[in-house]
């Protein structure tokens, strides 16, 4: 027994198995994503509804009048993936001579959003030359602090020059991986997937972490029994998939109103990151760091090790702030939730910080001629 | 590989010329395209044909009308335009002038 949805195609409607109806759902956001920019978008796709009524229909008699999930599988290939190309000549041949050809497409510099402290300028420097984000971020500070600011303008010319990755095309091109082959639009809707479960395994705070981090490990195995009969496991694990996925593009949309908030949050890490690497630099060069002179007969890893604990604590508020504003939140009110959370939480750290300055003079005056070594920089 | 694999491309690349042929001899809309090409060497699928048929309209290659049909909604049919029909004559004299190049190698 399956859950039916009713659904409004081209001003008529149908009835669908609701795994279905996700599947039909993917189907159609993938169509838009690709047709994004077709000045003829919204009537191309008015067409594919109307294609897909069409197809219905074929199904439909007078003693059936449910579509079944595996009758929306095979509406969808004879479908056939969306063709972008044959809007635009030029990017028609492109991809698809590197499909023949097996080869990948050249790489393209792009601003990656997902994961961004500021802008994604850095998240997209490190897909381009497939090294880590943290390096390319520990590169810019250290180089705008060897020419003296030089690399925060060369941030800023990038961040207005660099285009920024709206589509799935786009991040494909910018990460250098295969562009989805929309035959296989399905498996990238899992791979979507599993980054997202991925993500809830990794997320300390998440009280059902294990649980998270089994299902990812239970999707995996699925993989593999998918490569040989895909379609008969689709239809068992399918409808919660979609469900997710449906709900990740659907905050993507709504990420804007988070953008402000994400790009201030982001320059505080950056200056505290900043901060870090100048202090790590001053501690190595001059064994002095925010004016504490390193005491004789100490080693060296011990102000390291110390700065690297205080920026993580330091830091740690922010990041938590940055994770819990990303847009894919599964629900919008939620995320406003956690940032509540975290804002007290930050304020909570503070009150104790304070409590502690007024118990321990020492931490005070700490505190204040770091604070005093800040402002002279 | 087979005959037909290497010849994709081609084939891909022909597709906006064989739907305008085919545009020209009937009065077709896009289920009749697909159903007519999907005999011949030049199958396709609506997610390839939609995109191309409104890059064509908007070219000022191909024109529609609503017609109206007995089982269910208004159908979209197709027919060239002065000028598609010229790009299709360009075309059909190119592609003569090809395999006469070919035949004579």
């Amino acid at each position: 027994m399956n859950k039916v949805i009713t659904i409004n195609l081209n001003g008529r409607a149908y009835q669908l198995e609701e795994a279905g109806y996700e599947t039909l759902r993917a189907y159609l956001d993938q169509a838009a994503a690709k047709l994004q920019g077709n000045p003829d978008k919204d009537e191309i796709m008015a067409d594919f509804e109307q294609a897909i009524a069409d197809k219905c229909d074929a199904y439909l008699g007078s003693h059936k009048n449910v579509i079944g999930a595996a009758e929306i599988d095979e509406i969808i290939k004879k479908m056939g993936p969306v063709d972008a190309g044959g809007g635009e000549r030029a990017a028609a041949d492109a991809p698809n001579a590197g499909r023949a050809g097996g080869t990948l497409p050249p790489k393209r510099l792009f601003q990656i959003r997902e994961g961004a402290w500021i802008s994604g300028v850095c998240n997209g420097l490190a897909a381009y030359f497939n090294v880590d984000v943290a390096l390319v971020r520990i590169l810019f500070v250290l180089l705008g602090i060897l020419t003296h600011g030089f690399g925060v303008a060369a941030y800023v010319i990038l961040m207005i020059l660099m285009p920024v990755a709206r589509t799935d095309d786009d991040l494909a091109a910018a990460r250098g991986v295969k562009p989805l082959n929309a035959h296989d639009f399905i498996e990238q809707a899992k791979s979507r997937y599993a980054d997202f479960e991925r993500e809830f395994a990794k997320r300390p705070e998440q009280p059902d972490a294990m649980a998270g981090r089994e299902a990812w490990h239970k999707w995996r195995d699925d993989m593999k029994a998918w490569r040989r009969e895909w379609k008969a496991d689709m239809r068992r694990e399918r409808g919660m998939r979609r469900a997710e996925m449906h709900a990740h593009r659907h905050e993507l949309h709504e990420q804007y109103g988070m953008g402000f908030f994400r790009f201030v949050v982001g320059v505080i890490l950056v200056f505290l990151f900043a901060a870090w690497i100048m202090a790590l630099v001053s501690v190595v060069s001059h064994g002095t760091a925010f004016g504490f002179a390193l005491a004789a007969g100490h080693p060296l890893w011990v102000p390291i090790v110390f700065l690297c604990a205080l920026f993580y604590v330091v830091a740690a508020p922010f990041r938590l702030l940055m994770r819990n504003a990303r847009p894919w939140r599964r629900r919008h009110y939620s995320a406003f939730i956690d940032i509540v959370e975290s804002l007290f939480f930050i304020f909570a750290l503070y009150l104790l910080a304070y409590t502690a300055g007024m118990m321990f003079p020492s931490v005070n005056e700490a505190l204040s001629t770091a604070w005093n070594y800040l402002r002279s920089v | 590989m087979e005959t037909k694999d290497k010849f994709d491309p081609i084939r891909k690349g022909l597709l906006e010329f064989v739907v305008l042929r085919v545009i020209a001899s009937r009065k077709v809309y896009a289920a009749d395209i697909l159903k007519i090409l999907d005999s011949t060497e030049f199958g396709t699928q609506e997610g390839t044909l939609y995109p191309l048929l409104s890059r064509l309209r908007r070219e000022g290659l191909v024109e529609y009308e609503w017609i109206e049909s007995d089982a269910g909604p208004p159908r979209k049919y197709y027919r060239l335009t002065a000028k598609g029909d010229e790009q299709r004559k360009v075309l059909e004299r190119y592609w003569d002038d090809l395999t006469a190049t070919i035949k004579n190698l």
